[in-house]
């Protein structure tokens, strides 16, 4: 591996970790670190697939040494203003505790933490190892996700994908096309950043950054969650029973998806919205929106996550004597328009048509509603296939034995909203549209779940967090 | 007393939990009261070839397709009297699939085929009475064996190994429990479908899910410490979330097991090798050859110019789509669908097929145009199917 590549990996970090510890404005103690290294990642590589979008257009294979300055300025930038910052609470008498997080209560809690740290660690390696030796192996990514930057890596430059009707129509235009050319183009874009560092493409290289993005995942958890007042070795538990996960371990074995990192960033926007419920930091709340809005950028299904995270981080801003109005009149239009049919003009698309028995966008999408049982698949998913351990038994038996939690604890009742909502529009998905071929058939209804699985740790980390914690 | 209670009523409802599992036929004995033993020399090689050596079939090298298959005549044999697939490999190599070929005196023509997992060193088991086929009088008993689907290159697969014995057991609860075992803990190797939905690799047995297995034995404790230990509230949730935790790190163990397994196969085959013979090295590697063939005959072509691509198979497809990057290429299917005209001097590429002249809506795209590849055959009136096909689109105005 070339010095280029591993800038490739720690560029991001550089230019992320800036960012994010200007939104932490603390980071005394290792939880600090491991939450600013976990988010700084994700955001590091959203900025780098920016940077190389920007810079990289007309020369993909210099995508990265052309775009890197830019991302080390923006880090740099970031850095001087966190040391700035410092300097001047500093003058104001703040002294930054560097220290480390309170012992864990006993030795067996300290051994415990330590042997899932190093269970944590031996499946990332595993997990690398694979990743790192196969050429792209799962279906849409060879045929979705990387064929746009393998095309553009092998042109050295970038040739629009339009669809079969304008490619044909203008022969002699500089364009292509694929079944999936409207797809966004975040993933393809990353992996020029990673690819232009390696050389050329690369696969297992690019691949590798799917063992990154969950490493990134993991470390923003447990940092979080350790702010959030977790003891360490619960913190480390729940680190290890996401990343132990099997359908997200073979999303990264078997990388190519962008499942993945919809679940990442959705989850880091989780985790740090969770830091401004708990502590009302501003910085953590325009972190958390804005990585909600990028969530579109990585997959089509991302502007329903972004919608959904947004529309309960917008009702919790609401002073407490409107929400329960606004969820009223949101509710009975919502009704309203389902019963008697609406059709809403919608930028970009035309319109969109909500009825009682379909919701179509401008003829091309419609989807009739319509009630499909698929209980069983669904059950089989969740419940006995090994895709998720107990994860599913575990929730609702965490919500019934923490529901005094619940009650008395906003932060928990609103990350709890947000799972609701998101349980509630993938059973509406599975049971009323003909999405429900994708539970049948066991394709991609797990998928959309792991989309929202962080935000279920998110969740059930505000659940577990002592009394203490939670008043405070 | 009550400690001593509550760990025999455990154990006792985890045993039955276990069998349970397992598909146990309570009125089965728990020793099989019949076995048909099968030794590794009295199967022949119907595809490929193999040696007896001693008791054992030595399985030297497959056939030109890439495939081996080894079977013998059985005595007709009652399928629902013998439920239980016995087989013992040696040395069998990770890359292969193995599968258990059948047939039936009722549907002699019919050969039925069930993926096994890996058989590794041990001796596996497989409960057939799940099996809609496995009915009526077996009368031929094989396994097969190819390289493992998108995976492996075909060429690449084959490695000799031995077949030590196979066997015929008739329900007991041994038998399910061998089947329960080789069902929760057999490799199976990666697939299209482990980004989708993990542990639907091979057929439906009658081996219940582990993560079910798990979820209720916590259950059982904590209801047992209830009654039993007089466990309430607090305490008894402990019970539950401490055997859950546990319950979920054997479930997470034998993941791991299994994604070791994986990676053994995955380090076979690419461990040691750079990119470049790495991205050379898959298990589509003839389609890799024509996409090589094609850009070779179109490497004087302008940069823009438009290639289409069809194949029977959406797989082949696709696949050469991502092969011929970085042609400017895209799906025949998809174009003949617009009601915009390919456009003058078009490549069409057709794979495997003889729709160029078996469809008369594709052959209508073909009928004037030039036939660039193979150019050695008579245009469209022949019954010939090269693998390899190519036009250059020409109008007729």
């Amino acid at each position: 591996m070339s010095i280029e590549y591993w800038l490739a990996w720690l560029l991001p970090l550089f230019c992320g970790t800036g960012v994010c510890a200007l939104v932490a404005r603390r980071w005394g103690r290792w939880s600090d670190l491991s939450a600013t290294l976990g988010s700084g990642w994700i955001v590091g590589v959203l900025a780098a697939a920016a940077a190389a979008r920007i810079v990289g257009y007309d020369d993909t294979l210099h995508a990265f040494p052309n775009a890197a300055p830019w991302l080390a300025a923006l880090g740099a930038a970031a850095w001087a203003i966190v040391a700035a910052s410092l300097v001047v609470r500093r003058g104001r008498g703040f002294v930054p505790a560097v220290q480390g997080e309170p012992s864990p209560a006993s030795r067996a809690a300290r051994l415990g933490w330590w042997l899932l740290f190093a269970a944590i660690v031996l499946r990332l390696l595993v997990l690398a190892d694979e990743a790192s030796l196969r050429p792209v192996f799962p279906w849409d990514a060879w045929s979705a996700w990387a064929l746009k930057p393998k095309s553009w890596m092998l042109l050295g430059h970038v040739e629009p994908y339009v669809s079969m009707h304008d490619w044909l129509a203008n022969p002699h235009a500089a364009t292509r096309t694929a079944g999936t050319w409207f797809y966004p183009e975040f993933v393809p874009w990353m992996e020029i950043w990673f690819a232009s560092a390696a050389g050329g493409w690369n696969e297992p290289l690019v691949n590798l950054a799917w063992c990154g993005a969950l490493a990134a995942l993991a470390l923003a958890g447990y940092g979080t969650w350790r702010r959030l007042g977790l003891s360490a070795w619960l913190a480390m538990l729940l680190v290890y029973l996401l990343v132990s996960l099997p359908l997200v371990d073979a999303h990264v074995a078997l990388a190519g998806y962008a499942d993945l990192w919809v679940a990442a960033i959705l989850g880091v926007a989780a985790f740090a919205w969770t830091r401004w419920l708990t502590d009302r930091s501003p910085a953590h709340w325009v972190l958390a929106v804005l990585l909600a809005l990028c969530l579109p950028l990585v997959k089509l299904e991302g502007l329903i996550w972004a919608g959904l995270f947004l529309v309960v981080v917008l009702l919790e801003r609401l002073p407490a004597r409107w929400r329960g109005w606004v969820v009223a009149v949101v509710t009975v239009s919502c009704v309203a328009c389902l019963a008697f049919g609406v059709r809403i003009p919608a930028p970009g698309f035309g319109w969109i048509e909500l009825s009682w028995s379909r919701i179509a966008i401008a003829d091309v999408q419609v989807y009739e509603l319509d009630w499909h049982p698929v209980g069983d698949a669904l059950f089989a998913s969740l419940f006995a296939l090994p895709n998720w351990h107990l994860l599913w038994y575990a929730l609702p038996l965490l919500v019934f034995v923490r529901r005094e939690r619940l009650r008395v604890d906003p932060a928990a009742r609103f990350a709890g909203l947000l799972v609701l909502l998101q349980v509630l529009f993938l059973a509406g998905l599975f049971f009323l549209t003909k999405a429900s071929a994708w539970a049948q058939d066991y394709t991609s209804a797990n998928r959309l779940i792991m989309q929202m699985v962080p935000c279920v740790f998110a969740f059930a980390a505000l659940l577990l967090r002592p009394r203490s914690s939670a008043s405070a | 007393m009550r400690r001593a209670a509550f760990v025999a009523a455990l154990a006792a409802s985890w045993l039955v939990l276990l069998l349970w599992a397992a598909g146990v036929d309570w009125r089965a004995p728990v020793f099989p009261d019949s076995e048909r033993m099968f030794p590794g020399s009295r199967f022949r090689a119907a595809v490929g070839r193999a040696v007896v050596d001693g008791s054992v079939l030595r399985v030297e090298s497959p056939d030109a397709e890439n495939a081996a298959l080894q079977v013998t005549a059985l005595p007709a044999m009652e399928a629902d009297r013998f439920p239980v697939v016995i087989y013992r490999f040696e040395d069998f190599p990770r890359t292969l699939e193995l599968s258990l070929v059948f047939r039936t005196a009722e549907r002699p023509d019919d050969v039925q085929t069930i993926s096994l997992p890996w058989p590794g060193r041990g001796t596996m088991a497989y409960d057939m009475s799940a099996i809609e086929a496995w009915r009526g009088t077996i009368i031929e008993l094989g396994f097969a064996q190819f390289p493992t689907a998108h995976l492996v290159p075909a060429a690449e697969g084959f490695a000799p190994f031995r077949l030590r014995r196979a066997e015929l057991w008739s329900p007991s609860w041994r038998g399910a429990v061998a089947a329960l075992v080789t069902d929760w803990f057999g490799a199976w190797p990666w697939s299209q479908r482990s980004v989708h939905a993990l542990g639907r690799e091979g057929a439906a047995s009658g081996v219940r899910s582990p993560v079910l297995f798990v979820a209720i034995a916590a259950t059982l404790a904590c209801g047992w410490a209830m009654l039993l230990l007089g466990l309430r509230g607090r305490r008894a949730v402990m019970v539950l979330c401490v055997c859950g935790l546990i319950g979920w790190i054997l479930l997470d163990l034998r993941w791991q097991s299994g994604l070791l397994q994986r990676l053994r196969e995955t380090r076979v085959l690419y461990s040691g090798l750079d990119w470049s013979a790495r991205q050379k090295r898959v298990a589509d590697d003839a389609l890799l050859a024509a996409a090589a063939q094609v850009k070779a005959l179109l490497r004087d072509e302008p940069p823009h110019r438009r290639v289409l691509v069809y194949s029977d198979s959406g797989y082949a497809n696709l696949r050469m789509i991502w092969h011929l990057q970085p042609l400017n290429v895209g799906a025949f299917g998809l174009a003949a669908a617009e009601r915009e005209p390919i456009p003058e001097d078009t490549i069409l590429v057709f794979l495997q097929t003889d729709v160029w002249r078996a469809n008369p809506a594709v052959r209508r795209h073909v009928s004037e145009s030039e036939r660039m590849f193979p150019g050695d055959v008579i245009h469209s009136d022949g019954f010939e199917r090269p693998d390899l096909l190519m036009f250059r689109v020409r109008h007729v105005y």
